[in-house]
């Protein structure tokens, strides 16, 4: 533990330190960030919930005792924020639309061919339309089952670490995320091979 | 239709690494013979790249400047608790004598004006007002029936 910059970083917060909130801000507000758009998907929405993510870690860092890797305790709270969040717009009618993603601008860096040319309006178009496509797909699976592959995935987390985030036992999350895989496969199954 | 091998379910955990070193080795033996699996498998990579390969979303410019916002708003927030806080805790006794103070004054001031209050024999005499009222005409009536005989001994004297 004591070998985790981000937990020294996280006790000097303790102590008032606003520099090291700072520096740990900005070392991840986009994992934060991309992590709550893949639950929510609508970066409106995202971004408020990581704000929330942050705000929730500096309100605790009063209270803070490491326990573990300091990404192991951040990924806890938004993957919590993320859950209650759903929770609460189980009712609402989804505001994801294709709008969303064909103006985000920040998405075309990664439509970049490797010549350095953006590729054709319909190769674009296809390529987002494929994008929302596995938004979609992780939309609609469990909660729980996408919070879990989505902390393995994007997180990288090991299965014990996700059990304590999301408060289940690890043989829970192994099934989540096999089921969660079980889906994706059957729902993705066209865009297999496109990605080699 | 594809027959469901019994390693399958353990497929998943198997590419995140959490099998056990005698259960790799097993899948491993199994998945140089099981064409289903190593399809199965095959897929779920898939499945991976696809999701580690989504656009990554960058923070917009107005991020970190509401989040400040928000920040400030909460330290104002809490600054006005810990102020509520401190005099709530610092000036315990005298909040509760003051309260205690007010509570018997309330008590004081609701008697004193109970002492100009309706009393029970006041609702009686309301009640029986009509019957008062009568008394007076009947007895203006006889005093009119002897008019005649209190005028004579008006008269003489």
């Amino acid at each position: 533990m004591a070998t985790d910059p981000d937990v020294e970083l996280m006790l000097l917060v303790k102590e008032g330190d606003l520099t090291a909130f700072q520096t740990l801000f900005e070392k991840y507000k986009s994992s934060v960030l991309n992590f709550c758009y893949r639950f929510c998907g609508h970066q409106g929405v995202s971004e408020e919930l990581a704000q929330e993510v942050f705000l929730r870690v500096y309100k605790a860092a009063p209270r803070y005792r490491p326990k573990g890797r300091f990404t192991s305790w951040l990924f806890k709270i938004a993957a919590n924020i993320c859950l209650n969040e759903v929770r609460k717009r189980e009712h609402r009618q989804r505001i994801e639309s294709i709008d969303q993603i064909m103006n985000h601008e920040d998405s075309k860096k990664n439509h970049v061919l490797a010549d350095g040319k953006t590729p054709l309006t319909d190769e674009l178009i296809e390529a987002r339309e494929k994008e929302l496509h596995i938004q979609e797909a992780l939309r609609n699976l469990p909660d729980k089952q996408r919070a879990a592959l989505l902390l393995k995935l994007e997180g990288g987390f090991a299965y014990k670490e996700i059990a304590r985030q999301i408060k289940c036992p690890e043989n829970q999350v192994k099934i989540l995320i096999y089921r969660g895989r079980q889906r994706l496969k059957n729902d993705l199954a066209k865009y297999f091979g496109e990605s080699k | 239709m594809i027959e469901k091998c019994k390693y399958e379910s353990r497929l998943s955990a198997f590419i995140d690494g959490e099998l056990s070193e005698s259960e790799k080795a097993a899948m491993l033996l199994h998945l140089s013979s099981c064409e289903v699996c190593r399809q199965i498998l095959e897929d779920y990579q898939q499945i991976d790249i696809l999701i580690k390969d989504l656009s990554q979303l960058e923070p917009t410019t107005g991020f970190e400047r509401t989040f400040k916002e928000k920040l400030i708003a909460e330290e104002a927030g809490s600054g006005w608790r810990q102020y509520f806080d401190f005099l709530f805790n610092q000036w315990r006794p005298l909040l509760a004598a003051a309260i205690t103070g007010c509570f018997l004054v309330g008590i004081l001031l609701y008697h004193g004006h109970n002492k100009d209050s309706v009393t029970p024999e006041d609702i009686l005499i309301v009640e029986n007002i009509d019957f008062f009222q009568n008394l007076e005409i009947i007895q203006q009536l006889e005093l009119y029936e002897n008019w005649d005989s209190i005028r004579e001994l008006g008269y003489n004297t």
